[in-house]
């Protein structure tokens, strides 16, 4: 048990005005700094919200056309991953350990080939979502860091609606996406649990693993 | 009665699913003492968290190899047999198939509502079937659906997990796929919990409830031929692929995820931790 200390009385002085003053100065203080950042985060979900109707604007406008050629929309999707996408911190995360292991060159190689696997599985699978209907649900702060998590729906034309939720960092000036989750399964943890099984399996060289995700690009492209 | 009761118990479906519960039981505890034992990938490095976490697979060469043997069938049977009944049936048609099987499901979804507490489901449920199985004749229509009683499913290895129990092991069974020691004990479980076993076994058309399990388990393939071609096609590792999906997924079912406004998005994966430091105690490059 926690042993309160009694509160001290405050004696009636002409120190009681000065005393009176400090405390309503300090309450203002204090409001401040617990409604500013209030403020600002209230605005950060703003602008979260913002950049993720951007983002899915674009990616209708790009991508659900299936008139356009495949090799164009990959290179459309390729260049939205990119840039609204933090690739670097989403490899680091599926490698996990092995990360840490791999040298510069291994990190930079692995990187690309993870942007090609993405392409190649994501920029085919847009067709059929014109008129998709995207809304914003709950946001809300993970940690610190800066990262949110953004849940929305999405409501394809005759199919039913997907809970998808988006983990987003600001750092920069500007978002990125740190992770897309749906329907509770979230691509980066899925990721990291398929190719950590088979770096587990080759005892961790990660240029075997770079190796294999070629291969299914190639057969793919 | 109480020998009619009896003798229902004690043939049977008493008898495998004892068997079942025994193997079930012994391999979760087969599967904690390995946990136990269990030694970093890399020697003199903690094992990693998410790994442990997300693979808990001692079983993980026997489950390989059912999990082929799945993959076997399905190419040779499931998803032939799939793609017929698509490409035969109106879509009407499989829609009304899909309705009279949740319809029919019903109690054991009810059963499993009231196990968890959860009234408000348990009351949409009752009203479903109230509503489906008149006006919806038979439960061929999903008319309660419009009028503010949408599906959900559960089962007992929710209801397990809801008043804490760990899923045990990863476990692939023969033909069913994808489970865990504690959903398969749900499994067993919820055919216990089913009116409709006994109502087999008392007018003898056990055969016709099993074409019930394997016409729901035809339309479901069907409605999933794109989705698994898609994530069978650039993965490098199937089964770990499908091991993961099915443990997020099954944690999303637990906590109700989707479709509940109240719930906070993305609890379980908020928890990842994409922070520069999680994986690296020097700088990384960015």
């Amino acid at each position: 048990m926690r042993i309160v200390p009694r509160p001290q009385r405050i004696d009636a002085t002409p120190n009681r005005r000065a005393l009176l003053e400090w405390i309503s100065g300090a309450l203002i203080g204090m409001l401040a700094l617990v409604w500013m950042p209030e403020q600002g985060r209230a605005d950060q979900a703003d602008a979260a919200g913002a950049f993720l109707i951007s983002l899915t604007d674009r990616a209708m406008a790009d991508l659900v056309d299936e008139s356009i050629p495949i090799d164009e929309r990959k290179s459309r999707f390729r260049r939205l991953f990119k840039n609204n996408f933090d690739i670097p911190a989403i490899g680091r995360f599926v490698l996990g350990r092995y990360w840490r292991a791999a040298n510069e060159a291994e990190r930079k190689e692995f990187l690309e080939v993870f942007e090609d696997v993405m392409v190649e599985r994501f920029a085919p699978q847009f067709t059929g979502y014109a008129g998709t209907k995207f809304q914003i649900g709950v946001i809300r702060e993970v940690k610190e860091d800066d990262q949110l998590m953004v849940s929305s729906t999405v409501a394809p034309p005759n199919s039913e609606v997907v809970q998808v939720d988006w983990r987003l960092r600001n750092r920069d000036g500007g978002f990125k996406v740190l992770d897309v989750v749906a329907q509770g399964v979230s691509m980066a943890l899925t990721l990291r649990s398929e190719y950590g099984s088979v770096l587990k399996s080759s005892g961790g060289k990660i240029d075997e693993l770079i190796a294999l995700l070629r291969e299914r690009t190639a057969k793919a492209g | 009665m109480p020998a009619r009761v009896c003798s229902l118990l004690d043939i049977g479906v008493y008898r495998r699913f004892a068997a079942v519960l025994a193997v079930l039981l012994a391999l979760s505890a087969c599967a904690s003492q390995n946990k136990d034992v269990a030694a970093p990938a890399v020697p003199g490095e903690p094992a990693d968290i998410y790994e442990a976490d997300e693979t808990n697979d001692p079983l993980e060469i026997l489950n390989r190899f059912i999990f082929a043997f799945d993959l076997t069938l399905d190419v040779f049977i499931f998803k032939p047999a799939a793609a017929t009944y698509r490409f035969l049936l109106p879509v009407e048609v499989r829609d009304s198939v899909r309705n009279v099987i949740r319809n029919l499901r019903s109690p054991v979804v009810l059963a499993n509502d009231l196990f968890q507490g959860e009234m408000e489901r348990a009351e949409t449920t009752v009203m479903r079937f109230l509503i489906n199985t008149t006006v919806g004749v038979l439960g061929i229509l999903d008319v309660a659906d419009g009028w503010g009683y949408p599906h959900h499913d559960e089962d007992f290895g929710q209801t397990l997990a809801v008043h804490g129990a760990g899923e045990g092991a990863y476990l692939v069974l023969p033909i069913f796929g994808p489970s865990s020691i504690r959903d398969g004990i749900g499994l067993g479980v919820d055919i216990f919990l089913d009116p409709l076993t006994y109502v087999g076994r008392i007018y003898g058309v056990e055969n016709e409830l099993m074409a019930r399990t394997v016409v729901g388990g035809v339309d479901t393939r069907s409605r999933n031929i794109e989705a698994i071609d898609d994530l069978h096609r650039d993965s490098i590792d199937f089964y770990a692929r499908i091991r993961s999906l099915y443990r997020q997924t099954r944690a999303n079912d637990i906590r109700n995820g989707a479709g509940d406004e109240n719930q906070a998005p993305g609890l379980y994966s908020s928890e990842l931790d994409f922070s520069d430091d999680a994986d690296s105690s020097e700088t990384t490059a960015d």
